[in-house]
C-alpha cells in the first residue's frame, strides 16, 4: 500500500489527475493518457519518490513483445522466459499478460508498484 | 550607460569542462552572480585549477570515456555525485586533430568514446534531473569548425555535430517540461587552444570582419545571457559567435 500510494503519487503529479483517478488495477496506456515521454517522467519521478534505480525498459515492460516472440523462436515456455526479463512479476501476472496482450498495452499501475517493491528487496 | 540586468532563476549551475580557459570564465561569471557551481575537469591539472580558483564549488573528476564504458553496463558513476543542477554548460572537448584516412583506428574509436558517447551519458543523466523539476536550461559550447572544418578537424568536427545534435534534440523532447537548449558556435577565441593557434597564425584574425578573435569574458557574458530567463525560447537551435568569420566567402 506505502508504495502504491507513492507511485500514485507520482503519476498524477505527472499527468495533474485526482488520486481516484488512479487505482492498482489501472491501465497505464489504456486507460490514462500517457505519452511516451510521460513513461521517463515516470521513470525519473519513481526514482526520486522512492529512492530506487529505475530501468525504464523493465519497468514499463516496453519489450514485453519482443521477448514473447524471443521465447517463441527459441521454443522455450514464454512465462518462464518472461520471468527472467521480468524478475518483479509473478508467473500468475505474465501468464494473464501474455493472455491479454491482444487487448492493448497491458501495463497496469500495480506491476510498477511490483517492480518498486522488488527493487526495494533487492 | 544604459545596464539591463539578466534574470537567472535557478541557483546551480553544472559546467563541465570547467579547467578550460572558457570554462573557467564562465564560471568566474556565474559566480559572481551568486551561482552555485559544480565544476568538471578529466585531469588532475584540471581539478587543481578549478579548486583553487573556486573552493566552494563541488568539485568533480569526470572522465568521459569511463563514463560511456560505465553506461553501457549500467554501472553507477562519476556523474552520481552531481546533485540536480538547474543549468548545465558543457564544454567539455578532448583535443584530437588528424585527417580522417590517417588517424589511428584505435585513436578514432577512443575520440568519439569520450566526445559522442559519454556526453550523451551526461546529458541523459542530467536532463533527467532537470525532468524531475520541470527546469533546466543546457548549453553547448560548438564550434564554427562543426560545419567549417579545417583540414585534421574531421572529427573534432564531427563530434561538434554530434553535441549540436543531442543539445537539439533535447530541447525538441523536454521543451514543454521546461528543459530547453542551445549551442553556440564559436569562432575563434582569444582562450586554451585558441590562443595558440592565434600566435602561430596571426594573419587568421585578417579574415574575420571584427579583425579580433571572441574574448573569453565576451563568450561567458553571452552564455549567461543564454543561460537567462529572457533566453529561454531560443530552443534547440545554434548561435554562432564569430565575429563573422562565417558569413564570409
Amino acid at each position: 500500500m506505502f508504495s502504491f500510494k507513492k507511485v500514485q503519487r507520482v503519476i498524477t503529479e505527472v499527468l495533474e489527475l485526482e488520486p481516484e483517478e488512479v487505482t492498482s488495477e489501472t491501465y497505464i496506456m489504456r486507460d490514462l493518457p500517457t505519452e511516451s515521454i510521460d513513461l521517463m517522467e515516470y521513470g525519473v519521478g519513481l526514482a526520486k519518490e522512492c529512492g530506487i534505480s529505475v530501468h525504464d525498459e523493465t519497468v514499463f515492460i516496453k519489450s514485453l513483445r519482443l521477448h514473447m516472440a524471443e521465447a517463441e523462436d527459441r521454443g522455450l515456455d514464454p512465462v518462464t522466459y518472461l520471468m527472467s526479463k521480468y524478475p518483479h512479476l509473478s508467473a500468475e501476472r505474465l501468464t494473464e499478460m501474455i493472455s491479454t496482450v491482444h487487448e492493448g498495452p497491458v501495463l497496469q499501475v500495480r506491476d510498477i508498484v511490483a517492480y518498486v517493491d522488488h527493487a526495494k528487496r533487492h | 550607460m544604459a545596464d539591463i540586468p539578466i534574470h537567472l532563476s535557478g541557483t546551480h549551475a553544472c559546467i563541465l569542462g570547467a579547467s578550460s580557459d572558457l570554462g573557467m570564465a564562465i564560471a568566474h561569471t556565474l559566480a559572481d552572480a551568486g551561482i552555485e557551481l559544480t565544476l568538471s575537469a578529466c585531469s588532475e591539472q584540471g581539478i587543481n585549477r578549478i579548486t583553487l580558483a573556486f573552493p566552494a564549488a563541488t568539485i568533480l573528476k569526470l572522465d568521459m570515456k569511463e563514463i560511456a564504458q560505465y553506461a553501457m553496463t549500467d554501472r553507477a558513476s562519476e556523474l552520481d555525485g552531481i546533485d540536480s543542477p538547474d543549468y548545465l554548460i558543457d564544454c567539455m572537448q578532448t583535443d584530437f586533430e588528424a585527417f580522417i584516412a590517417g588517424a589511428e583506428s584505435s585513436d578514432v574509436t577512443s575520440y568519439m568514446e569520450t566526445n559522442i558517447s559519454g556526453r550523451a551519458a551526461c546529458l541523459r543523466h542530467i536532463s533527467r534531473m532537470m525532468l524531475g523539476k520541470r527546469f533546466g536550461r543546457c548549453i553547448f559550447i560548438s564550434s564554427t569548425a562543426a560545419a567549417l572544418p579545417n583540414a585534421g578537424q574531421g572529427f573534432y568536427s564531427a563530434s561538434k555535430l554530434a553535441g549540436e545534435a543531442l543539445y537539439r534534440s533535447l530541447g525538441v523532447e523536454l521543451g514543454k517540461r521546461g528543459v530547453t537548449s542551445c549551442s553556440v558556435r564559436l569562432g575563434y577565441v582569444q582562450s586554451g587552444r585558441g590562443t595558440d593557434f592565434l600566435e602561430k597564425n596571426p594573419q587568421t584574425t585578417g579574415r574575420i570582419p571584427m579583425a579580433r578573435a571572441v574574448t573569453a569574458q565576451e563568450a561567458a557574458r553571452s552564455i549567461a545571457f543564454l543561460l537567462s530567463d529572457d533566453a529561454q525560447m531560443i530552443n534547440s537551435t545554434t548561435i554562432t559567435m564569430d565575429g563573422g568569420l562565417t558569413a564570409c566567402k
